[in-house]
């Protein structure tokens, strides 16, 4: 922890809170979706649950960026009473711990599109062995289980990674991220 | 959460999360309903010690039986089994399914019980601050974790007039992403702008390890007590119901 | 004492730099006042100061500069000083630093809450307190280090004109401490001037143009400061009273205000007894009025009082709770969003939040019904953001933001434009120019309803101001019988601006058929 600058864990707590605020408004999105289409026809929406991890871990490009911001934006959802409560903290655990893998087999070396989506996707693997544990999700039809799983997968990698990047793209272009890891390197890249 | 005089608010914050994540583990290891129902009575008592009144609880938990409903329904609907009871369109119920619903359904309420209990006997600096003395979080995440979330409200209210924004200039988008993506680069370019003069603020006070502190919560006989019991009771209707 | 021996600053990815081979000695007791054109360094030089360089804030620092004894540093924004959840952490926070023992730190913050006149329970939560407040809370924050040299960057620029005068005369207050070293950057030069010892004046580049007591630089300097572009006192070296007719300042104050009319008597809204509030809550109740085209309406009143409710309301983002509100004769509630917004605009009071687009120039073309290239070549010039055309919005300056957020209200004609205080933390010339924008807007017959707490720009441009206060509308009429109403505006805490009371002397003086005798003091 002695190599985080101060702003950079105010930044990435305040971003992870930010994504648990915007988490909040996606859950009311999903709890109608869900009813109606089931596991399948809502789990489309899941990516964004993951988004917190990839979006951090990008901008900072440090050991345990990803998890810790996955939990605190879980902790938002308990901090305000919502219906997943403490539950949601130890689902953004798995998620988090799931996120930050996708970074670590890179060595923490390698944040570019490719690790972004796979951090997407490892962290629908952790949220799956969760709800496979936790939410007896074992007991759903095997076509059922393996389209949700599926759908997760892909959800993970296009709203949870791919977004995180777009947004932080956009993000770079504002110049506010100028002191940060990604700031410095595209600074680099176009000094060079 | 929020000021409580609860004899449950009085409980050191880490060691209460320490007993009610056991209850948890319990739940989540308990293979048929009688047990879970055995333990979502014990979250219903928590939740009766937490100090809400009768009409607070009703008014906190009702939304709750909807959630209820929906993981029952969505078992029910989409779990697997043999014997068919009734289907329509992709809906298809059957008896094993109804007994998983059953079973998952009342896990997550017990769930629910649980995280209402700590939420209600629990403040957040409080909370906070025995992760701080007694999981040796390291200062300067919890401090920076209480600065953002000192922000929830603060994001909420600006959530709100980013889309009220978006309504004047008429603007919609046709898929939900397009949507989060537009409200996400105000807001988090906003944070990250406001998260540097926040942590500038706290480096010129003389932020640092070595410190002395305001609340500072300790471990008492009565929290080992309430640990012990709630640990205790926990197994014991595990084993014997 | 602070020592600074050519000290130069530059921040990464700059190409000059912001502080350039600065010498100075600031002694101790010295109050300093800092002024200069915005980007002339003023900040960061403080930011030396505060020890915040190059560690918090990265970038190169060469020479050298020395500070004797603790410094506590008072920033802007209320609202980002803060990492606690109430008052009474948020202050021990401060003493947790400096290791002060915890039986001694409830004491010590009733004492510290008591000096900054914030009488509170500790355990009140920092989101409930007002603008003003909170800052009288960073400023306790900051006493609690006990610190020798206190460094003050623009602490009243983000209140309303009471928190204002309360932070003040605090600061007043901490000039008289002996010990105490303060630096500080204000634009509320008048009061400042007042009980400050030396004045620093900064110039582009980050180099000192001039240095001395302030008699000395506003008194012989004022026509070199004005040519640079610094802004000056509006009285100093004189007073209301001893002001001499045939000053520059005289001339400014004189700037008379006529009453006009409407540009067309043309009914756009009107409202019945209407009741105004959020979700359960009736903020404003029993509202009737209304309004014509090329009108420019100003709103004031107390926080709290729903200011910003009445426009949440016109620009039909939430529903009256009764009563009747309609544009055009036609109820809010029966027009469709697509039509409605085609004749009412809404410049919000944060202009970041409602930027839509990656660039400058596809925010002003989805404003535009015929994007040409010749028309935005003319907004661009005509709202001076030609060089920031392709840059993101979100990247602007504060007044470029504001500029941009007009432009994508006014680039079409609107028939109603709301404003939330859109001058708000302006500096003067954005000011200026947003004026001329709304002057030209209102000729061309567009109602402009405006929020504000600037009772300065009330006098000069309202054709009509309202006071909102106590759940109700107080007043209704022209600014000049708002501003003869001792009781009214006192009861809302409204201040009568300095061109109205010198306006006011002046006619004094005439009819009494003498001139007092001019004297500098």
């Amino acid at each position: 922890m002695n190599s985080w600058k101060m702003k950079e864990i105010i930044v990435m707590m305040m971003l992870a809170v930010a994504c648990g605020v915007l988490y909040l408004g996606w859950s009311t999105l999903w709890l109608p979706i869900s009813a109606i289409f089931g596991p399948v026809g809502s789990n489309w929406m899941f990516g964004i649950w993951v988004i917190a991890s990839p979006l951090v871990a990008y901008i900072i490009q440090k050991p345990g960026a990803a998890l810790i911001a996955e939990v605190v934006a879980a902790a938002v959802e308990l901090f305000t009473g919502s219906h997943f409560g403490l539950s949601a903290l130890l689902i953004g655990f798995a998620q988090g711990i799931g996120a930050e893998i996708a970074f670590a087999l890179f060595g923490y070396r390698k944040f570019n599109t490719l690790t972004l989506i796979l951090s997407g996707m490892f962290a629908a693997i952790g949220s799956m062995v969760y709800s496979l544990v936790v939410n007896g999700f074992a007991y759903y039809t095997t076509t059922t289980l393996l389209l949700t799983f599926s759908l997760q997968l892909v959800s993970g990698a296009l709203l949870g990674g791919l977004l995180a990047k777009i947004i932080v793209d956009a993000l770079v272009k504002t110049g506010t991220l100028n002191g940060y890891a990604i700031g410095r390197k595209r600074q680099k890249r176009d000094a060079a | 959460m929020q000021e409580n005089v609860s004899p449950l608010a009085r409980i050191n914050p880490a060691i209460k999360l320490g007993a009610l994540v056991y209850v948890m583990v319990l739940l989540i290891a308990a293979p048929t309903l009688r047990e879970t129902i055995a333990l979502l009575a014990l979250a219903a008592i928590g939740l009766g010690c937490s100090g809400w009144s009768l009409l607070t609880l009703g008014k906190r938990v009702a939304p709750y039986l909807i959630l209820f409903l929906l993981t029952f329904w969505m078992m029910a609907a989409f779990g697997k089994g043999s014997t068919e009871l009734w289907s329509f369109g992709w809906f298809r119920v059957t008896e094993e399914s109804i007994s998983h619903a059953w079973l998952i359904a009342t896990r997550m309420l017990a769930f629910v019980f649980l995280s209402l209990t700590f939420i209600a006997t629990t403040d957040q600096t409080r909370f906070v601050m025995s992760l701080i003395h007694q999981c040796r979080l390291p200062d300067r995440l919890a401090y920076g974790f209480l600065a953002g979330i000192r922000f929830i409200p603060i994001f909420q209210q600006e959530i709100r007039t980013i889309r009220q924004a978006r309504q004047v200039r008429q603007q919609q988008s046709i898929w939900p992403w397009q949507t989060f993506f537009a409200i996400s680069l105000p807001l988090f370019t906003n944070s990250i702008i406001r998260s540097e003069q926040i942590a500038i603020a706290m480096e010129a006070r003389g932020f640092r390890a070595e410190r002395t502190y305001y609340v500072r919560p300790v471990v008492t006989q009565q929290d080992r007590l309430f640990f012990g019991l709630v640990c205790f009771g926990a197994t014991l209707l595990r084993i014997v119901v | 004492m602070i020592r600074c021996d050519a000290l130069s600053v530059r921040y990464p990815g700059q190409t000059a730099d912001t502080l350039t081979d600065l010498t100075v000695t600031l002694h101790e007791g010295e109050t300093t006042l800092l002024v200069g054109p915005s980007g002339s360094g003023k900040t960061t030089f403080l930011h030396v100061l505060a020890g915040l360089l190059p560690d918090a804030i990265e970038a190169d620092i060469r020479g050298r500069c020395e500070t004797d004894g603790t410094v506590g540093i008072l920033f802007q924004n209320p609202d980002d000083q803060f990492c606690m959840q109430t008052v009474g952490a948020e202050v021990a926070f401060s003493l947790e630093n400096r290791l002060i023992d915890r039986s001694q730190m409830d004491d010590e913050i009733y004492n510290l809450l008591g000096r900054v006149g914030l009488d509170v329970p500790l355990t009140t939560p920092i989101t409930e307190l007002s603008g003003g407040m909170k800052q009288r809370l960073a400023l306790a924050c900051v006493l609690a280090l006990e610190p020798d040299i206190l460094l003050l960057d623009e602490p009243t620029a983000q209140l309303d004109p009471a928190g204002q005068r309360i932070l003040m005369q605090l600061i007043e207050e901490l000039h008289h401490e002996r010990a105490l070293t303060l630096v500080l950057i204000e634009h509320q030069l008048d009061r400042c001037v007042m009980f400050s010892d030396r004045v620093l004046v900064f110039d582009h580049g980050g180099t000192i143009l001039r240095d001395g007591p302030p008699h000395e630089i506003f008194g012989q300097h004022r026509a070199e400061l004005e040519r640079h572009g610094i802004a000056t006192p509006l009285l100093y070296p004189y007073q209301l009273e001893t002001l001499p007719p045939a000053s520059t300042q005289a001339a400014r104050l004189r700037k008379a205000r006529h009453d006009r009319p409407p540009v067309r008597h043309d009914t756009t809204l009107a409202l019945t007894r209407a009741a105004l509030g959020r979700r359960k809550r009736t903020i404003v109740d029993d509202l009737s009025l209304t309004t014509q085209r090329g009108e420019w309406i100003m709103i004031v009143g107390p926080n709290g009082a729903g200011k910003s409710t009445l426009l949440e309301t016109l620009a039909k983002l939430i529903p009256a709770q009764g009563g009747t509100v309609r544009l055009f004769e036609k109820e809010l509630r029966k027009w469709k969003n697509r039509h409605y917004y085609r004749c009412v605009g809404f410049v919000f009071q944060q202009p970041e939040f409602q930027f839509l687009k990656q660039t400058v120039e596809d925010e002003l073309v989805i404003s535009m019904d015929v994007p040409t290239p010749e028309r935005m070549e003319v907004a661009l010039r005509h709202y001076r953001l030609t060089h920031v055309a392709s840059q993101s919005p979100l990247s602007l300056s504060m007044g470029q933001k504001r500029r941009l957020s007009v432009a994508t209200m006014l680039l079409e004609p609107k028939d109603v434009l709301l404003l939330d205080e859109p001058t708000f933390g302006q500096d003067a010339e954005t000011t200026a120019h947003l004026i001329e924008m709304f002057e030209q807007a209102r000729a061309n017959g567009t109602t402009l309803l405006m929020v504000t707490h600037d009772m300065e720009l009330v006098h000069r441009h309202a054709d009509r101001v309202l006071v909102l206060g106590d759940g109700r509308l107080q007043f209704d009429g022209t600014p000049t019988a708002l501003l003869q109403d001792e009781t009214l505006l006192e009861h809302n805490q409204l201040a009568r601006p300095l061109t109205y009371l010198y306006q006011q002397l002046e006619e004094v003086k005439r009819r009494a058929g003498k001139r007092l005798p001019a004297r500098a003091y």
